[in-house]
């Protein structure tokens, strides 16, 4: 899923050389903001079927934890 | 979930009026750079939004709707029962806009006015609201006049809703028939917990003391407590995930799946949002009717708006509509409704306003 995942980032960040890495604080990339934010919520809900709700949200920080939300969230689907 | 049917009272009318400023997102490319604006077009599918001017208010919209239609279809306005103005800019703080529609429109003293503050899920609400106080008076008409002219409370500064909200307004007319053979249901919903997540903070009695003054919020966007704030990602997630619940829920409990309807009326929020609702509720995208395009998001208007473009004028059958609102609130609403298309009107284009005012 990993790989993946980064290559949905890319796409949202529209930086498809970009290197990526679990550690990394997505809202510090200089190509976020309010509309990346919007596609990567959506993206989310598109490849794997979860919306994680916007206070949860709010509170992680790095791509890996994201991807361990997503995780936790398919679990319980 | 709550659900409440009617299958004595048919749609006798509609009509939608909308002001003749477009606004491009164009316009936009030097203040926001051409690449912001391009993808938000492209994600929610705006490319030009219809606003009133200064003077003109919601109820000036919805009062030449409502003159149209009654006009057209030759109504005796002594026959109309109930006002319901729908509404987040209404004309005064006080009183509520409907007496003032009442008097513009010389319906007499037995009429039963009111305002709905909804914006959004506010036509699904009014409609709800018009039929059960209809299905129990002894009146032939309700009369739904819904209308928002959002921009007037924007920052211009705000590139999450300057270039999403178009100003219009829309009227209803509601029949009781001795024929029951009409059935329209509503199953309506609502989550005061996140009422902050679309909000205009300053301008009635909570926040008095607050100054009219522009400054920087923290995300980076300049407006005063006096400018209506939305919560994007709030909503967006509201959206794509309570909505899409409430309508399969909706579905359940009619005992109805999309192949029975031949329109989905849905709010006009965000052409991503109706993509999602399309995916998740299985429906056909050629259901879907789309307005956003042209008018931007209207609030309340969007459904209305939305039939009166696609719908005047044709030759079609009864379509058996579902309709969907949702927003402010946050409050979202269901809806299943009988729409001949003969009594849809074209939209009208006016920028009237009510010179005796104040």
């Amino acid at each position: 899923m990993k790989d993946q995942f980064f290559e949905k980032l890319r796409e949202i960040l529209e930086a498809e050389d970009k290197e990526i890495s679990l550690d990394d604080k997505f809202r510090d990339y200089e190509e976020w903001d309010s509309l990346a934010n919007l596609s990567l919520i959506a993206t989310i809900d598109d490849e794997y079927g979860v919306v994680i709700p916007n206070d949860e949200f709010k509170k992680i920080e790095t791509v890996g934890a994201l991807i361990q939300a997503i995780e936790t969230r398919m679990a319980s689907l | 979930m709550r659900l409440s049917e009617y299958d004595n009272i048919v749609i006798a009318g509609m009509a939608a009026a909308v002001p003749s400023q477009k606004i491009s997102v164009e316009t936009y490319y030097e203040d926001f750079g051409q690449d912001t604006v391009q993808k938000f077009s492209e994600m929610a599918g705006v490319k030009e939004v219809v606003r009133a001017k200064d003077q003109q208010t919601a109820s000036d919209l919805g009062y030449e709707a409502a003159v149209h239609l009654l006009e057209t279809n030759d109504i005796d306005r002594k026959d109309i029962g109930i006002l319901i103005f729908v509404s987040q800019k209404p004309d005064y703080r006080s009183p509520a806009t409907a007496f003032v529609l009442q008097k513009r429109l010389d319906l007499n003293a037995g009429v039963l006015c009111m305002d709905i503050n909804l914006a959004c899920s506010g036509f699904v609400y009014g409609l709800q609201t018009a039929h059960a106080l209809l299905n129990s008076s002894n009146k032939k008409y309700a009369l739904l006049i819904t209308a928002d002219t959002s921009n007037k409370t924007l920052s211009r500064e705000d590139r999450t809703m300057i270039m999403l909200f178009g100003d219009s307004g829309s009227a209803t007319l509601l029949e009781k028939t001795d024929v029951q053979n009409h059935k329209s249901q509503f199953g309506l919903r609502t989550n005061g917990q996140k009422f902050k997540s679309i909000i205009t903070p300053a301008g009635a009695f909570r926040n008095m003391h607050l100054k009219n003054i522009t400054e920087e919020w923290s995300d980076g966007i300049r407006r005063s407590d006096y400018n209506t704030h939305m919560k994007g990602m709030d909503v967006f997630g509201f959206s794509i995930t309570d909505v899409p619940l409430l309508m399969k829920d909706f579905l359940a409990h009619t005992n109805t799946s999309p192949e029975d309807y031949d329109v989905f009326a849905l709010h006009q929020a965000n052409l991503y949002i109706l993509k999602q609702l399309s995916r998740k509720i299985k429906i056909p995208i050629d259901k879907i009717p789309i307005s956003i395009d042209l008018y931007g998001n209207n609030s309340s208007n969007a459904i209305p708006l939305l039939l009166c473009q696609h719908f005047a004028g044709t030759e079609q059958p009864n379509l058996r509509t579902f309709i969907c609102g949702f927003g402010a609130g946050l409050s979202w609403a269901c809806g299943a409704i009988n729409i001949d298309p003969k009594k849809i009107l074209p939209i009208l284009i006016t920028d009237a306003y009510y010179q005796d005012g104040l």
